[in-house]
């Protein structure tokens, strides 16, 4: 039922991120850390964050107070995905992530 | 070199815009007509050593006085006095368009026909002998085609053939019969005037009644009004007829015997493309689905291109704020320079609105394209029912769902494309209403509240919340039409519903960079200016001495630790200072942050080299790869930031908790206690209104607690600050209704063209806010509601309030006073008396 | 020949006639003057909104919308 009403609320269920930003940084050290935020410099601090690993949320945490998420690299591919609410999502794949 | 200035004046739909682009090239700008907001497009270009100067008129079907745009045009020719008026006119739709040239010849000043859209005219199998037209007329008459590109010289050679033959220019006048004593005992009375304009014209456009001709004319002889009146008495008398209608009538009848003499239509009575398009898209059954269809794809473009597009110059724009970062004076640990705060704080600002141009852009495409192909009408065709009941337009359709249908919209955008709404009464209410559809950059802020106090009926809070808008925004357009706006002008609901064209590209792209342009120009400038004020008011009257020596005992505090921490590495000789250090950290977060921004491979190795050539002892702190002795500083290194980064946090709170914001945030709480709002909350609206996203993280700062590490804002939110979902929906109700950010207030202020307004827009709905939200707080806390239930109540009331309006027709009272203009009041009489076609 | 007043809005879809007098005053009237709605014009009917208002007319071969309750006030002569 509940999907049903989000489907209806969010017809159009596309990213609209306009004002979301995620980027990642491997630290070398087997860990990655993404950095959230808005386009005006607002923190993400308490936003939502989880890993997708074919399809399946793995691990599902929240911004920190610096507005940032370190995690261990996990050996398939995956994305990160910051997730400040409908239409304010960014996916970023994990082969993107450099050192 | 000499200076011509052309009036460029047309009947809407006739493709003016294309041959003023195709003529005017690129060099053209974008004003507004003094006092109003009426577009004034004007353009210059070079020919045969003229320089021409080319203003745009704006489209009207006539030349009387009864709407903005024709007053707007009248005056201009009033005031200005063009060389040459250009007259285009529609090739396929001659019979019309010839009545406003009749209006155009009269003035008295030379013009030059264009027969536009001649290849439309010719595949409708409409045989147009120009020349006769030329002789029939005595002026030079050019067929174009703009959107061909056919054309654009010879109306050039016209102009300045026109200009250089003006000595040979003879008065053109149109016999009125019956009407000429009266006609000529005006021109009599207004013999001695001072004015330039043709006094035949000017007294037939005094018999019309036309408002701004007398005002005009007033000024020389004040008792002409009663002269006019007499004069038309007269003939009332005589012929029982009144002077309007009869120079209406007669002005048709001339372009009928033109039409007649000069045209030869093949396929009368065929069915043409557009008729057949209208059967299926103006259908009973189909307009409403393909209506809704169109929308959808107007939003889904613009919102999933946009976004794409966002991808590429988001980068720029974070390229832009590391490079103002690196000029100002860097931090010395935790002693950040004012200069640099206030930098970065103005580029983010800056950032915040530049980053919605790529969707802007495609929006102003789309709208552009939609207006060209004749689509606007067709839509307030379809829709006006519904939206006059609620004092609107069948035109508020557009910008309602630009402001944010569903998931959310933008309201600058939206009330942007309330321009073309003819009716004054309702495009007011329009930009006054769409303020209050769904924005999008609430969404953050209602993620964070509902995941904190309403987790297992987020979907259902969500759906409320989303579809909730639309209904308060006709409410409140209801309300305020039927009050303050009662007295406002309405117009008629005539409107033309124009053959289907195929858009120009040309044309699309110049008016979605106008439309960009301006809101870069207007809305940027005064954002900024209204940042720094902000920035003011948070940085003042700044920390004192008791809580700047607890965060200094605590940066020594995390020195000390890292310190300890390097001691054994083989490198502590270039850390072993404060200097040192802070120039190290410095290093590091500038790095960091660079790397932040680039997402590809090559991206990343050139700000390592960038780095690394920066000062290449340091760079093995960042990169410490397999140097065991690196790899420790680095690990302090890391620590050292984040602390460092909470230390600054702490101090940004306490400043914004004392600042005078905060101040005002405490001063308004015994107000807003009613609605269950303390002063934390107070401030996190109030920095809303320059971002609505830095409410959310005003708030995640205001109720962080250092304690725990893994408590989130919202988290401590519910657990900390004694808050129930009764207090959020109360937070919730407020934001629907919250005041529009700074960029919806300026380009209200643009489109009402008064500060009055702009001010109304924003304490309306904080009025509104307030009380709503106060009543809904304390019936819960009287009730013991829950969240949930106090938010299905206020849905549910709002959902039959809207209902009940759009389901029973009130009628408007629209008059006030004694005694009216013309303009006002009459029409809205009539509309009260005929109410048919209500209670089908 | 036969002939009835009635106004424009109880035409119905597909519906010709003439224009023989308007109703109405000031500015409606000098807006439906410039649209063309002088004496003997003639207008046919094209279709209804899908809400039954507006309404969609031909005159001097151009469509334009009009609501019903300006309609009422435009008295057309019918041919029977």
């Amino acid at each position: 039922m509940k999907k049903i009403l989000i489907g209806l609320a969010f017809l159009a269920s596309s990213v609209f991120a306009h004002t979301a930003i995620m980027s990642c940084f491997d630290n070398g050290d087997g860990t990655i850390t993404c950095e959230g935020g808005f386009s005006d410099g607002s923190s993400a601090s308490g936003v939502k964050f989880h890993i997708l690993e074919d399809g399946k949320k793995t691990f599902e945490t929240k911004m920190n107070e610096d507005s940032e998420v370190t995690f261990k690299k996990p050996i398939g591919s995956y994305s990160a995905v910051f997730d400040a609410g409908e239409g304010h999502q960014v996916h970023v794949k994990g082969s993107e992530i450099t050192e | 070199m000499k200076h011509i200035k052309v009036a460029l004046a047309g009947q809407p739909n006739c493709g003016k815009s294309t041959i003023f682009n195709l003529v005017s090239g690129i060099e053209q700008h974008i004003a507004n007509y003094p006092g109003v907001t009426v577009d004034k497009k004007v353009g210059y270009f070079k020919y045969d050593n003229y320089k021409i100067e080319m203003v745009d008129l704006p489209g009207t079907y006539s030349f009387s006085s009864y709407s903005l745009e024709e007053r707007v045009a009248k005056e201009f020719i009033i005031d200005e006095k063009p060389d040459v008026i250009v007259n285009i006119v529609d090739a396929s739709n001659i019979k019309r368009n010839l009545y406003l040239t009749f209006q155009l010849l009269e003035i008295g000043i030379p013009v030059i026909v264009v027969l536009n859209m001649m290849d439309v005219a010719k595949r409708r199998g409409i045989e147009i002998d120009s020349k006769k037209i030329s002789k029939m007329l005595n002026c030079p008459v050019i067929e174009a085609s703009g959107s061909k590109g056919i054309g654009g010289k010879d109306i050039m050679k016209g102009i300045v053939d026109t200009v250089t033959h003006a000595h040979q220019y003879e008065e053109f006048k149109i016999n009125y019969e019956e009407l000429e004593p009266h006609i000529h005992n005006i021109e009599e009375k207004i013999e001695s005037t001072q004015s330039v304009l043709n006094k035949r014209w000017l007294a037939i456009k005094a018999l019309e009644g036309d408002s701004s001709i007398i005002s005009h004319l007033k000024t020389e002889f004040n008792d002409i009004d009663e002269y006019i009146k007499n004069q038309e008495k007269l003939f009332h008398e005589k012929y029982d007829k009144d002077a309007p209608s009869f120079l209406a009538s007669y002005r048709y009848e001339s372009a009928d015997i033109i039409h007649h003499n000069a045209i030869k239509e093949k396929n009368l009575g065929k069915a043409t493309l557009t008729d057949k398009a209208d059967k299926i898209i103006l259908n009973r059954f189909l307009a409403l689905p393909i209506l809704i269809l169109f929308m959808f794809l107007v939003y889904e473009i613009s919102i999933v291109g946009g976004y794409k597009l966002t991808d590429y110059t988001w980068p720029i724009l974070a390229a832009f704020k590391n490079l103002v970062i690196d000029i100002l004076p860097a931090a010395d640990f935790i002693d950040v320079p004012m200069i640099t705060d206030f930098g970065i704080w103005m580029v983010n600002s800056g950032n915040a609105l530049m980053n919605y141009l790529p969707i802007f852009f495609i929006l102003f495409a789309l709208i552009a394209i939609m207006e060209d192909v004749g689509y606007m009408p067709r839509m307030a065709f379809i829709l006006d029912r519904v939206f006059k009941r609620f004092g609107l337009h069948g035109q508020s359709t557009l910008p309602l769902v630009l402001g944010g249908a569903m998931v959310g919209g933008c309201a600058v955008p939206g009330v942007m494309a309330t321009k073309g709404i003819a009716d004054d009464r309702a495009r007011m209410a329009t930009i006054l209403s769409v303020p209050y559809m769904n924005c999008l950059a609430k969404v953050p802020f209602y993620t964070l509240l509902l995941g904190a106090f309403f987790k297992p009926d987020m979907a259902i809070m969500m759906f409320f919340i989303s579809t909730i808008t639309l209904f308060i925004a006709m409410i409140v357009a209801r309300i305020i039409t039927a009050t303050i706006l009662s007295t406002r002008e309405t117009a008629p609901f005539l409107m033309e519903l124009p053959p289907y064209h195929l858009p120009t590209f040309k044309g699309v792209i110049i008016r979605a960079f106008q439309r960009v342009w301006l809101y870069i120009k207007k809305v940027v400038t005064i954002v900024l200016a209204v940042a720094i004020v902000l920035f003011a008011m948070l940085q003042f009257p700044g920390l004192d001495e008791n809580a700047m020596k607890v965060y200094e005992a605590q940066g020594t505090k995390a020195l000390q630790t890292f310190d300890k921490k390097v001691k054994s590495s083989s490198y502590y000789n270039e850390v072993d200072t404060k200097q040192k250090v802070s120039t190290l950290l410095n290093y590091y977060d500038g790095y960091r942050a660079k790397r932040m921004v680039t997402s590809s491979r090559e991206g990343a190795e050139d700000v390592d080299n960038e780095y690394r050539e920066i000062n290449p002892s340091s760079f093995k702190f960042i990169k410490p790869k397999r140097d065991k002795e690196a790899k420790k500083v680095n690990k302090a290194l890391r620590t050292l930031s984040t602390q460092r980064k909470r230390i600054l946090r702490g101090m940004k709170n306490d400043k914004v908790e004392s600042s005078l914001l905060g101040m005002a945030g405490r001063s308004i709480e015994p107000l807003t206690r009613y609605a269950g709002f303390d002063w934390k909350i107070n401030v996190a609206f109030l920095s809303s209104f320059a971002a609505r996203e830095s409410a959310v993280a005003t708030l995640g700062s205001i109720y962080e607690n250092n304690k725990a590490d893994d408590m989130r804002a919202e988290e401590a939110m519910a657990l900390n600050s004694g808050y129930t979902p009764l207090h959020a929906v109360a937070i919730i109700i407020f934001m629907i209704l919250t005041p529009p950010c700074i960029a919806t207030m300026i380009v209200v202020k643009m489109q009402t063209n008064s500060y009055k307004w702009m001010l109304f827009a924003i304490f309306f709905p904080v009025f509104l806010g307030i009380i709503i939200s106060s009543v809904i707080f304390s019936l819960g806390s009287f009730n013991n509601w829950s969240g949930v239930e106090a938010m299905i109540y206020f849905y549910i009331t709002v959902v039959l309030i809207a209902l009940i309006i759009g389901l029973f027709p009130t009628k408007n009272i629209n008059w006030k006073g004694g005694i009216q203009s013309k303009a006002k009041g009459q029409y809205n009489v009539y509309e009260n008396n005929f109410n048919i076609g209500e209670n089908r | 020949m036969n002939s009835k007043m009635r106004t424009l809005a109880s035409l119905e879809k597909g519906e010709k006639a003439k224009v023989n007098k308007l109703y109405a005053k000031g500015k409606l009237l000098q807006k439906l003057l410039d649209m063309g709605f002088v004496n003997n014009v003639e207008i046919e009917v094209i279709r209804e909104a899908p809400l039954f208002d507006p309404m969609e007319l031909k005159l001097h071969n151009y469509n334009l919308s009009i609501r019903k309750s300006e309609a009422l006030l435009i008295e057309m002569d019918v041919k029977e």
